[in-house]
């Protein structure tokens, strides 16, 4: 479909490369937008062009910063001697959200997988490695329980052990709420593996 | 939209949005299929671990005629692969023949014969501790059969002479073996070494479940890894890029001996 403004017919080509927006919903927006206040449509796009500009990634753990290091690397407040691993910066938040962890991250930016070509040199192990001095006492892995994620953390723990740092895994099994009766034998599995003293 | 069910193998899985995943599989009855599975990131969702992949799965879908993605109904674990999964080594190989169907199989092209050699390949790597590398190379050679590619190694197919002598010579496009003197000037050839050829033609006598039984060196196992190969790219064409090898290369340092020689 051709619209009248070349500029519309952009907005909607632009917008439809979002993951999961398609042409119609692109459309809709453009829509929307094009019915709001010229305020509202200035903010967003400040707002998408301030993420080209100002966001960049962390030197230290590659969070997503708005300085040379991020505010957790930066902070005199986290526990120095902690690293939690991660596959993407979004999952940063997911712990952060919970308020129990004090130490600081740092971000793979992916995981192994053999069938999509990733390697360990497309992840930040390298940069992992060299933050491994005495002053950090234990590495978390909190890479996702999946194939690729127990993969990646195998591989770290191949690297990490040799240096005497403690390594240790996020739990797996059973999510708060779930019916054990539901769950396969995988993840029973896994809760049964990683089971903690009351 | 008819509803099926098959037993099946996770080959890829992929997130779609945020509560979807895009599974490709290779089934029993339906050869390579992808499969839109809705609810797959419902953190207290029955199939999470069933969704995996490298993970043997009973699968009912309703199968979209003339489409490539099809609806998963209900994905049930029948065996987890847990050794596999609890080991970098046989993680990055059991990678392998999943990539090699993957690349080299049209979509939606049962083999039952295929996805039997796939299962006693995985079966193999979850319940084996040496000779790993043996069963995935027999699975190689075994694919070479499957698909009619495998080379003719009873006999030079110029004279017909059958004794295994030091050196041949594989006649990659004509599909067999020459003696060095034999060998036609010009064509596209591989020089195979007098033990190479024997592991092969042991390989054509023994079941997979045998092959990790091998014993043979460091520089044996790159010659028989470089003939398969190469034998395998110059008729399949998809199969020039293998990431999974590349991570058996790049990984060297790290991953078990077993799991590379």
């Amino acid at each position: 479909m051709h619209y009248s403004s070349s500029a519309v017919e952009r907005a909607v080509m632009e917008l439809s490369k979002l993951p999961g927006v398609g042409r119609k919903s692109a459309q809709r927006m453009v829509f929307y937008l094009l019915k709001q206040s010229p305020q509202a449509v200035n903010d967003l796009s400040t707002s998408l062009s301030d993420l080209v500009q100002k966001v960049k990634f962390c030197s230290i753990c590659n969070n997503i910063a708005e300085e040379e290091t991020c505010e957790i690397c930066r902070s005199e407040k986290r526990d120095r001697s902690i690293i939690c691993v991660v596959e993407e910066a979004n999952d940063i938040w997911a712990f952060e959200r919970t308020g129990d962890y004090r130490g600081l991250y740092h971000v793979l930016g992916g995981v192994l997988s053999p069938l999509d070509g990733i390697g360990p040199d497309d992840l930040h192990v390298k940069e992992l490695l060299q933050r491994l001095d005495d002053s950090v006492h234990e590495v978390i892995v909190a890479t996702n329980p999946s194939t690729e994620g127990e993969a990646t953390a195998l591989y770290l723990a191949k690297l990490i052990k040799p240096l005497a740092i403690k390594l240790t895994r996020i739990a797996r099994g059973i999510p708060v709420g779930a019916d054990l009766e539901h769950a396969d034998e995988m993840t029973l599995s896994r809760a049964l593996e990683g089971r903690a003293e009351i | 939209m008819a509803i099926h069910k098959t037993a099946a193998i996770v080959l890829h899985s992929q997130k779609q949005g945020e509560t979807s995943k895009i599974l490709l599989l290779y089934t029993r009855q339906f050869g390579t299929i992808s499969l839109m599975v809705k609810g797959a990131h419902n953190i207290k969702g029955k199939q999470w671990g069933a969704l995996q992949t490298l993970s043997r799965v009973q699968l009912v879908f309703y199968h979209r005629e003339n489409r490539s993605l099809h609806y998963g109904q209900q994905v049930d674990l029948e065996d987890p692969y847990k050794k596999i999964h609890n080991s970098l080594g046989k993680t990055v190989l059991a990678s392998i023949p999943c990539e090699i169907i993957l690349k080299a199989e049209e979509r939606e092209h049962p083999n039952s014969r295929l996805f039997d050699l796939l299962q006693q390949t995985m079966e193999g790597l979850e319940n084996k501790e040496s000779g790993l590398r043996n069963i995935i190379r027999c699975f190689e050679w075994q694919y070479m059969e499957l698909t009619g590619i495998k080379p003719r190694l009873d006999r030079c197919l110029q004279c017909g002479n059958t004794a295994i002598e030091e050196k041949h010579t594989l006649l990659i496009d004509q599909g067999g073996l020459a003696c060095l003197a034999c060998a036609p000037p010009g064509l596209a050839l591989l020089p195979i070494s007098g033990k190479a050829l024997a592991y092969f033609r042991w390989l054509d006598q023994i079941a997979l479940d045998r092959s990790d039984q091998a014993q043979i060196s460091g520089t044996l196992g790159k010659e028989i890894d470089f003939l398969l190969l190469t034998f395998m790219r110059y008729h399949v064409e998809t199969l020039k890029n293998l990431s999974s090898l590349q991570l058996v290369e790049s990984l060297r340092d790290t991953l078990p001996k077993d799991a590379q020689e």
